[in-house]
């Protein structure tokens, strides 16, 4: 993965490091992600929007404190912040919209091998388009400009497998 | 029927097969999926009105429910050639160390090293308090690293762990292997040492009580 240190940081660099050069099997994010959504939507379907946006904003801003994505054009910048959460996503140009992007998998870190759950009309690996959207919005207040120049982006999932789709399909959409 | 002891033949198969079944796992970004883990205590800790002990303690619950259900699931799941993880289990807790070592190892892979220390078993005729117990050292802590120490202070964290995704997985793998093998013993895991609270590097301890005395 290419990323820059982030100039700002006062913590331990060589540790995060370390950290980042490691990856965890999924089994450990699908053995308790059920029961955390379940325990978000105690209080609504609205509440456990709100507590995933939450997450996936503290997520975006402990991650991007310490290291910064160098890609400025989408088409290296997805990959590899797909790659991030594992699986390799399809990433396809819409013909009509240019300013629509589709990632697509059908091995998603969320949703392999779990039993279908009721989330009211929510997609269960939502999470997911969530943070993708987070990111690549915090990075237009971070990167410069003149190279990045992407004005807003907002990321939807339409197709999860835990809610029995055949697979799982983010759409994209940005503003330049 | 459980072994008493893990002989050198399926000690060579738990070091293939870890390869072998962290190599078959889909895997995410370690870091990634340690700032996932901080933001769900702050979101807990948020929907349970800032009481860090009490959201801790709750996703710590979670955690050992879920670990105890996927546990006993990979137990008895054949990783090659209908092998099963069960070989690799003992009622002699002189095996429970290399266990985890090929349990972080499947979790980790390689970067295992990087995160832990070798667990290193003291029995309990060794032991000040006469408990056995199993010391385990945390290198890099992914939880702490990062975190400010002002940030969250001793009364915040009360008598729960802020690694308690890392206890709790530690205490409930250890007791369901410990109930499937038949021993009788409460398991606790706690983190001993901490960054948070002043320590050079984080500590794993877990305690094997005998279950007639806690």
């Amino acid at each position: 993965m290419n990323l820059e240190k982030n100039t700002n940081s006062n913590i331990k660099e060589d540790n995060i490091k370390k950290l980042l050069d490691i990856k965890v099997t999924t089994l450990l994010v699908r053995m308790v992600y059920p029961v955390i959504i379940g325990y978000f939507l105690q209080n609504g379907k609205d509440a456990a929007i709100e507590s995933v946006e939450n997450v996936a904003e503290e997520t975006v801003q402990r991650f991007l404190n310490y290291y910064t994505p160098k890609e400025n054009k989408l088409s290296k910048l997805l990959p590899n912040l797909m790659k991030l959460w594992g699986p390799k996503y399809k990433i396809i140009r819409d013909k009509e919209d240019k300013q629509k992007i589709i990632l697509r998998t059908n091995k998603c870190p969320i949703c392999e091998e779990m039993p279908p759950m009721d989330l009211y009309d929510l997609k269960y690996c939502f999470i997911i388009s969530v943070f993708i959207e987070k990111i690549l919005n915090a990075l237009i207040d971070i990167k410069d400009p003149d190279k990045f120049k992407y004005t807003n982006f907002e990321a939807e999932t339409i197709k999860s497998v835990g809610n029995q789709d055949d697979c799982c399909e983010i759409i994209l959409k940005f503003e330049k | 029927m459980v072994k008493e002891k893990v002989g050198w033949l399926f000690r060579l198969f738990g070091h293939l097969g870890k390869r072998l079944y962290y190599q078959k796992q889909s895997k995410l970004n370690f870091f990634l999926l340690t700032c996932i883990v901080k933001a769900v205590v702050n979101e807990y800790r948020r929907l349970n009105d800032g009481d860090l002990e009490k959201a801790l303690k709750v996703l710590g619950d979670t955690v050992k429910r879920e670990t105890a259900v996927v546990v006993l699931d990979l137990i008895d799941k054949p990783i090659l050639l209908g092998i099963k993880m069960a070989i690799m289990l003992s009622t002699d807790i002189r095996d429970i160390p290399l266990d985890l070592k090929l349990a972080f190892w499947s979790i980790l892979g390689n970067g295992a090293k990087k995160v832990f220390g070798d667990p290193v078993l003291i029995l309990a005729e060794q032991a000040d308090d006469n408990i056995a117990k199993i010391k385990i050292a945390v290198k890099n802590c992914p939880f702490c690293v990062g975190e400010l120490s002002g940030d969250i202070t001793l009364d915040d964290l009360g008598d729960e762990d802020y690694a308690i995704v890392m206890t709790a997985l530690g205490e409930a793998a250890v007791q369901n292997i410990e109930d499937y093998v038949g021993n009788s013993y409460n398991i606790v895991c706690r983190e001993t040492k901490c960054r948070l609270k002043g320590d050079d590097q984080g500590e794993l301890t877990i305690y094997f009580y005998p279950k007639e005395e806690e």
